[in-house]
């Protein structure tokens, strides 16, 4: 690179004053309001605390140990498992799916990924209260069910243990299909089209050209994909928080909904510190989780050679 | 030779009849799942759409054919009892600030780490990506506190600027690589004409990372709108919840006025997806280069 350095008025273009007076308010914003929080949220889940006032006083692990003992980090730790489940086995294969049916030059293909699209640009909240809505047991889903004549498929879907774990975790993996239909279509079309044909020339038929031509051809965008699928099941909590608080009986939660159980309880008192180092947890498993994809990511790069 | 070629023909007749309803029969099938995940994307949308033209009771006896009678009462119920007008107004008030300083923001810290080589410039960058990996719901319990102690609590400033900081490692990863392939001849000239540092950002940088400005703006545009958990710990007070925070707090009042709520939520989805719809290019092609850029 050139460095010409040219005199001014103002000084050197590009003096180190100039490109601090450039870089403060963004990362000096960013330490005060992004990261600061973080390291309090550390120093909050080993300090003593009265009501909802850090008292800064040392109280030693006492909420790390507690939370040895609390029987919902297994099943939240469970319902975000199964989150992950839902979008590395059914949201990405139906996306790449779709995503493959919409590159075969078929009609009204904009129309269609503008359509998967919808959910992902309108609130989460909205869409929760509207599968509150649809899965309450008064009438909606079980309803249609019985008209249907399927009076033995009707089910609390926003209670039963084994169901709720599922209903909860379901519309986040619905929403997420517009997205990566539209990434896995942006990648297709960085595939040679030459491929395509030859496969075609070579009588492979529709499964088979997505099988052999696309899959292996992604792979770099499915392996991001199946990275991203562990940090979102990570940090999954909005439809638990909506949809059931957690609950009942905790059966719903996820880590960041038991997280927020703490933080912003409905009928019971705060309980910060603890709220705190579970965040803490979340953010080690966060991180743990990154270092695990990235691992998988460089993994697989050297395999298959992106 | 004759019966040779005659054969020739009818195999390739056949071959061709072959692949052509082979080819239909993909065709076919192609559409259906084009089709069926269209069911499965709109059918929640059309149901609710369906349920706020309904009168009041119809839900309970006839939850998912079309209103008896189109009703529009539940409109106008909707907008004065979940003052739709006021959240929509709050919404968009912390949607168009949050940008408009998300943007500022991040636009010139990466011009000042895309355009110049100094001490610690890469430390800085990875020092502001690392916030990548901070998940968002674990600074909540500080923010509350500290938002008090600055005075930025249950003010819709405060929220747009946690907001906009929040953005700051998801821009400036997208912005500089963006920046960095801006040509320098532009800016080499403009340097020789005598001009600053910020007249080189404001005139050149910003006008050519337009694309992707825009692109970003259109993302936290979206996100300011739907967010839901930050809005509701940093607000007290009714008249500064947004959209989601609203709606959520107004459920409950609603009861079983199931209508009424399915209007308010209609209500609440057209703006977020009219404006998805006008600049979806860009939301489109900001996701597919996030992505792509990703691996």
């Amino acid at each position: 690179m050139n460095r010409r350095r040219i005199m001014f008025r103002t000084g050197r273009y590009g003096s180190p004053l100039g490109i601090l007076l450039f870089l403060l308010p963004g990362v000096g914003m960013y330490t005060l309001l992004e990261l600061y929080p973080i390291l309090q949220s550390f120093a909050y889940s080993v300090i003593g605390w009265q009501g909802m006032r850090p008292t800064w006083q040392y109280a030693g692990l006492q909420y790390y140990s507690r939370m040895l003992s609390d029987s919902v980090i297994p099943k939240a730790l469970g319902n975000n498992l199964r989150a992950w489940f839902l979008y590395a086995c059914v949201q990405i294969p139906v996306a790449s799916l779709l995503a493959y049916a919409l590159s075969r030059k078929v009609h009204g293909a904009s129309l269609f990924r503008t359509l998967y699209f919808i959910p992902q640009v309108t609130s989460a909240t909205l869409l929760a209260l509207l599968f509150r809505f649809l899965l309450t047991t008064e009438y909606g889903l079980n309803e249609l069910l019985r008209r249907l004549g399927l009076g033995n498929l009707i089910r609390p879907w926003l209670s039963a243990n084994g169901v709720v774990q599922w209903t909860t975790n379901l519309p986040d993996a619905w929403v997420g299909v517009g997205f990566w239909v539209v990434v896995f279509l942006a990648a297709i079309s960085g595939i040679p089209e030459e491929l395509f044909e030859a496969a075609q020339l070579d009588g492979a038929n529709a499964w088979q050209e997505l099988r052999y031509v696309m899959l292996p051809s992604l792979s770099g965008i499915l392996v991001f994909a199946n990275a991203n699928a562990i940090i979102n099941a990570l940090g999954a909590y909005i439809y638990q928080f909506v949809m059931t608080q957690g609950g009942p009986l905790h059966r719903s939660e996820t880590l960041a909904s038991y997280t927020l159980y703490w933080v912003w309880p409905r009928a019971h008192l705060p309980d910060w510190g603890y709220a705190s180092a579970l965040a803490v947890l979340q953010f080690a498993l966060g991180i743990a989780g990154s270092v695990l994809v990235f691992r998988v990511a460089g993994w697989s790069k050297d395999r298959v050679g992106v | 030779m004759m019966s040779g070629f005659t054969s020739a023909l009818v195999l390739s007749w056949r071959r061709g009849t072959l692949y052509l309803v082979r080819r239909w029969a993909t065709r076919l099938t192609l559409y259906a799942i084009l089709v069926a995940w269209g069911c499965i994307t709109l059918y929640p949308f059309l149901w609710i759409l369906l349920t706020s033209f309904k009168s009041r009771w119809e839900p309970y006896h006839n939850p998912f054919g079309l209103p008896e009678r189109w009703l529009l009462e539940n409109y106008p119920y909707a907008w004065r009892t979940a003052r739709t007008g006021q959240l929509a107004n709050n919404s968009f008030f912390v949607a168009v600030t949050s940008t408009l300083i998300a943007m500022s923001l991040a636009a010139t810290c990466a011009f000042a780490l895309s355009r110049f080589r100094f001490a610690g410039r890469g430390l800085i960058f990875s020092y502001i990506i690392a916030g990548l990996l901070i998940p968002g719901s674990t600074r909540l319990v500080p923010l509350v506190i500290f938002t008090r102690q600055l005075g930025l609590y249950d003010k819709l400033l405060g929220l747009a600027l946690i907001y906009a900081v929040g953005a700051i490692p998801f821009n400036v990863f997208f912005l500089v690589p963006f920046m960095q392939t801006i040509p320098r001849e532009m800016e080499e000239a403009a340097i020789m004409d005598g001009a600053t540092m910020w007249q080189v950002f404001l005139r050149i940088i910003v006008p050519l990372s337009q694309p992707a400005l825009v692109t970003m703006a259109t993302f936290h545009m979206l996100f300011c709108w739907n967010e839901y958990i930050t809005a509701l710990l940093l607000t007290a007070s009714p008249k500064n919840w947004t959209m989601p925070v609203g709606m959520e707090a107004l459920m409950q009042r609603f009861g079983s006025n199931y209508t009424a709520f399915a209007a308010a939520m209609v209500l609440s989805f057209i703006p977020a997806i009219l404006f998805f719809i006008a600049l979806q290019r860009y939301v489109v092609k900001g996701m597919a280069a996030g992505a792509l850029q990703g691996l």
